[in-house]
Parts: structure tokens; C-alpha cells; sequence
């Protein structure tokens, strides 16, 4: 569904990304894991057509992705989690799901019910301001306003990051749920091990390099994956 | 006491259009970071339409008045903004002092220099006595024309759904645009908006001064630029504050100063304006921090 090759990224001629190639297939979890700094936020901007790759390719459904513009993308049936969530704090919770219907994908009652119903807590304050929503419950609306839109690729950027523990298991919930439903997701996270065990499939991704990949059972009887990515002494 | 309220209609009605104006201007500085200075020469612009169409039926003038500066805007957007769009402040700053001599010039080689006069809904001129006081339907015009025009560009942004996009683009374009919000429509419809605001403006001033000329903006531009800086440039509601509480302050001194002094009330007029700016640099009625640009 998404074939990334031999992308190449570079600010102001420092690499940040080189050679990378990953594929996310139909109705797969797919995980992108690595340090901070690795290059995971710059692959997922450059897919969202925000930042200039120098050479490589990104095709989505057949639809090459470089050189479209943000918006035409996300058209195309990608949607967004962006790092750091980027609520609207100025305006409601409902007036950030609503920007889930701007990909040009027209209300759907059904579909507002069934996202509204995966987060009891946004209907709890749909009426008010977003930005007085804990972190937990801002990435909850930022999932949330993405599902709206019906993508068909769901690509979150660390949306674990800065949440309190029973927090990251619910959002790790809520991804393998959405799998089930259908959802092909590109997960980017640092918490590496819970990456690996609920992804089909992990990329490594170090000093703007794919380091490794494979299943959680592959990686894990990597010794030398364990111990500079997993964090675990072997 | 009398003179009081004669002076409070005067300002109301001057502040009103500093609004307009100001709001002209923050609607396009919210969405883009630019500070459109060409925005003064599309009421210039608008004014000659309105000046060329004196003789059509009130309301065809009217039409044409609005109409011009929206086109204008459109194609300034297209033709010299967007290529420059990301650009750095400066790029930005340099774009619009050219489109605005631009737009001078063409009417200089165009048309003449000279002031032309025009005299459009001479009806509004008069004026009408209630409680003592002299008030002209032009200052009635004005106050009510910015009445509706706020009230309905308040409902537009808060209630429909091109409206909240546009606010979330203000707060956060990229995210905006993450979430599939097309920038060039956005962007153009803030022109649109900004540009009807100002052929608002033109008609009200060329109805108030009778008469057109090609820097006519430049003051206008000046004064709703103050306005909006007052009230913190991007908040909305702060360039409508801050362009009454420009007309009030301009009223007051204008009608309290002493006579000797008078060719220094603009003087006075900035001095508060700068006192203001030095109590507080980001504006009256700001609060949030600098955001993404486009
Ligand atoms: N806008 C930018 N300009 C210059 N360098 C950047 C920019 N964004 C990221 N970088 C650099 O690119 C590298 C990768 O950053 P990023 O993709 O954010 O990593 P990650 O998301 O894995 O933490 C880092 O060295 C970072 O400093
Ligand atoms: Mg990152």
C-alpha cells in the first residue's frame, strides 16, 4: 500500500535520511522504531509532503507521493497523527473533529459515532475547549480527528510520547482495535519494545539509516538489536 | 455634555472604519504572517471603481465598489503572494511595499494624479437631529454597514465549517493542511474577505471625502495598521478594538486639544499609540505565543 525507496532526505545538505526503503502492506501495523534524532519525524514529514527528499520514492496505492502538496496527500487517503498532537487550542474538541471532514471525505454518521464511541471522553467535552484536554486525552482527539476522515494509511509520529503509563496502553489498544477494523497503520514510536511486540513487521531506524527489520521474533533474537534498540542487557 | 455625545457618534463612526480596515488587514496576518501594506491601495483601487461607476444606478456603484478591491485582492494573491508564500518576513514585507507602488503607478500612468472628485450617495450627507444632536445618515451608514459586517463575519467564522477551518489555520497551518484543509482556498477566501472589507472602506470614505486620488490608501493603511497593532496583530477582535479606540482617541484630542496645538494632534494621537505599545508590546487583547507560518 506504501513503497518508500531508497529515500534520501537532507537538511541544507546535512543528511538526516539515506537510502531508506520500508513498505506497509494492506491491513498491516508496520513499526518504525529508533532513537531520538534517527530520522523517524523527517520520513513521516516527507511523506506528508513537508519536507523536500533529494532523491528515493514514495508511492501510495499506485500514487507517487513526492512533489504533492500536503493537503493532496492526505486526500489520497493518508492521514496524519502528527508528533506533539498539535491540537487547535483555540478551538473546541468538536471543531478539531470537524477538521477530520476537511480531507474531502463528507460527514458520516455512522462512522462520527463509531470514532466518538472508541473515546467516551471527547463526547464528555464536546463542547469545550480542546486546550484545557490532558496530554492523554489531546492524543486520543488527535486519533480521533484522524479517523474521521476515513484513511485508508494511518501514520501516527510517537503518539505515546509524554503519556502517563496506563495511558500508552490504551493507545496501543486502540491501534491493534483499529487494525482489526481494517486500518493499515505506520506506527513511529521510541518505546521500542511495545512497538516490536504489537507490530507485524519493525523498522530500525538509526543515524538516518534502516539499521534492521523483521518480526517481533526475528529482532528479539537479534542480541545486538536488543541491546541498542530494546534497551534490554542480554 | 452635548458636544460629548456629538464627538462620541464622530469617533464611533471614524473608529468603525479603522476597524474595518484593521480587521482587513489581521484577517490576512492571521492566515499568512503578512503584513499586507498594498492593502491601503486596494481602497484606492476600489475608490476609482466607485468613481468610474458614479453615474450607475446607487446600488451598481455600490456592487462595484465591493467587487474591484475582491478581484484585485485575488489576483494579487495568485500573481504576487504565492509565489513568495513561506518566504522570510522580510520577502514577504518587500513583496507588498512593491504591490502597493505597483498598484500607485498603474494609476498614475493610467489616470492623473489629481484628485477627482466624485460624489456618491449625496443623500447620505445629510444629516438628521435626535436629542440635540446633528447626526449624518453617513455616519449612521458607517456604524451600521460595521455592525453587520462583524456580526456576520463573527457567525461565519464560528459557525461555518469554512469559517473553523480558517481559525484552525490560523492557529496552525501546517497542521491544518495535515488534516487536508486545501491552503489556496483558504488563503484566497481570506483575500476575498479582506478584499470586500476594503471596498467596504472605499466606498464609505470616498462617500465621506468626495473624492479620489492614487496614494489615497496610504493613511489608511497607516492608521489600520496601528489599529491592529494596538490590539495585537492576528487577533481579530483586537483590530476591531483597536481601530475604535484609535477613532475615539483621534476624536477627543482632535475635539479637546487646544486650538494651537492642533496641528499636532496626530502627534498626540501616536504618542498615546507608542505608550501603549511600550506598556504592552504584543497588544491589547493578545495572548497567544507566535506560531507556525506558512
Ligand atoms: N527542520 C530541520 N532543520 C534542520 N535539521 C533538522 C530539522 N528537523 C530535524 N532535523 C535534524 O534531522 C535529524 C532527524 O530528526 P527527526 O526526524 O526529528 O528525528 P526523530 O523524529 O527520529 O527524533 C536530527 O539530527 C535533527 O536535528
Ligand atoms: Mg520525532
Amino acid at each position: 500500500m506504501l513503497r518508500v525507496e531508497g529515500l534520501s532526505v537532507a537538511y541544507r545538505k546535512v543528511p538526516a535520511l539515506s537510502e531508506v526503503t520500508l513498505e506497509v502492506g494492506e491491513g498491516q501495523l508496520v513499526g518504525l522504531i529508533g532513537p531520538n534524532g534517527a530520522g523517524k519525524s523527517t520520513l513521516v514529514k516527507t511523506i506528508a509532503g513537508l519536507v523536500k527528499a533529494t532523491s528515493g520514492s514514495i508511492v501510495f496505492d499506485g500514487n507517487s507521493l513526492l512533489g504533492k502538496a500536503t493537503e493532496d496527500i492526505v486526500r489520497l487517503g493518508v492521514g496524519f497523527v502528527p508528533e506533539g498532537r498539535h491540537i487547535f487550542q483555540t478551538l473546541s474538541v468538536e471543531e478539531n473533529l470537524s477538521l477530520g471532514y476537511a480531507s474531502g471525505r463528507g460527514f458520516d454518521a455512522s462512522t462520527h459515532d463509531a470514532v466518538l464511541d472508541r473515546f467516551p471522553i471527547l463526547r464528555r467535552y464536546y463542547r469545550d475547549s480542546a486546550a484545557g484536554l490532558s496530554g492523554g486525552e489531546q492524543q486520543q482527539l488527535a486519533i480521533a480527528r484522524a479517523l474521521l476522515a476515513r484513511p485508508r494509511l494511518l501514520i501516527l509520529d510517537e503518539p505515546s510520547l509524554g503519556l502517563a503509563p496506563l495511558m500508552v496502553d490504551s493507545v496501543f489498544e486502540v491501534l491493534v482495535s483499529l487494525q482489526r477494523d481494517g486500518v493499515t497503520i505506520l506506527l513511529v514510536e521510541q518505546n521500542a519494545s511495545r512497538t516490536v511486540a504489537t507490530a507485524d513487521r519493525t523498522y530500525v531506524l538509526g543515524a538516518g539509516h534502516i539499521r534492521a527489520q523483521g518480526t517481533s521474533a526475528e529482532l528479539l533474537s537479534r542480541e545486538d538489536m536488543l541491546e541498542t534498540y530494546l534497551g534490554k542487557k542480554v | 455634555m452635548h458636544a460629548f455625545f456629538q464627538h462620541l457618534i464622530d469617533s464611533i463612526s471614524l473608529g468603525s472604519l479603522y476597524a474595518v480596515m484593521g480587521l482587513s488587514i489581521a484577517l490576512v496576518f492571521g492566515i499568512m504572517r503578512l503584513v499586507n501594506f498594498a492593502q491601503g491601495d486596494l481602497v484606492m483601487v476600489g475608490a476609482y471603481g466607485s468613481a468610474f461607476a458614479t453615474h450607475a444606478p446607487w446600488i451598481l456603484t455600490l456592487v462595484i465598489t465591493l467587487v474591484v478591491p475582491v478581484v484585485f485582492a485575488l489576483v494579487i494573491e495568485r500573481i504576487a503572494f504565492r509565489p513568495v508564500r513561506g518566504a522570510s518576513d522580510s520577502t514577504l514585507l518587500v513583496t507588498s511595499f512593491a504591490v502597493s507602488y505597483l498598484l500607485q503607478s498603474l494609476v498614475l500612468l493610467f489616470l492623473t494624479s489629481t484628485p477627482r472628485g466624485v460624489s456618491l450617495a449625496p443623500a447620505l450627507g445629510h444629516p438628521f437631529h435626535v436629542a440635540g444632536l446633528l447626526v449624518p445618515w453617513l455616519d449612521v451608514a458607517t456604524i451600521g454597514a460595521t455592525a453587520f459586517l462583524l456580526t456576520t463575519l463573527t457567525w461565519f467564522l464560528a459557525k461555518t465549517r469554512t469559517g473553523v477551518y480558517m481559525r484552525a489555520a490560523a492557529e496552525d497551518f501546517t497542521t491544518a493542511r495535515l488534516m487536508g484543509v486545501r491552503a489556496n482556498r483558504i488563503i484566497a477566501i481570506a483575500f476575498a474577505i479582506s478584499g470586500l472589507l476594503t471596498g467596504v472602506t472605499a466606498y464609505l470614505t470616498v462617500a465621506q471625502s468626495g473624492q479620489v486620488y492614487p496614494t489615497m490608501g496610504v493613511n489608511l493603511l497607516l492608521v489600520a495598521f496601528v489599529a491592529t497593532t494596538i490590539g495585537g496583530l492576528g487577533s481579530l477582535s483586537g483590530a476591531v478594538f483597536g481601530g475604535y479606540l484609535l477613532g475615539i482617541i483621534t476624536v477627543f484630542i482632535g475635539a479637546y486639544f487646544p486650538r494651537s496645538l492642533s496641528s499636532f494632534t496626530q502627534a498626540f494621537t501616536y504618542a498615546i499609540v507608542i505608550a501603549i505599545l511600550v506598556y504592552r508590546p504584543q497588544g491589547l487583547l493578545t495572548w497567544r505565543s507566535p506560531r507556525t507560518r506558512v
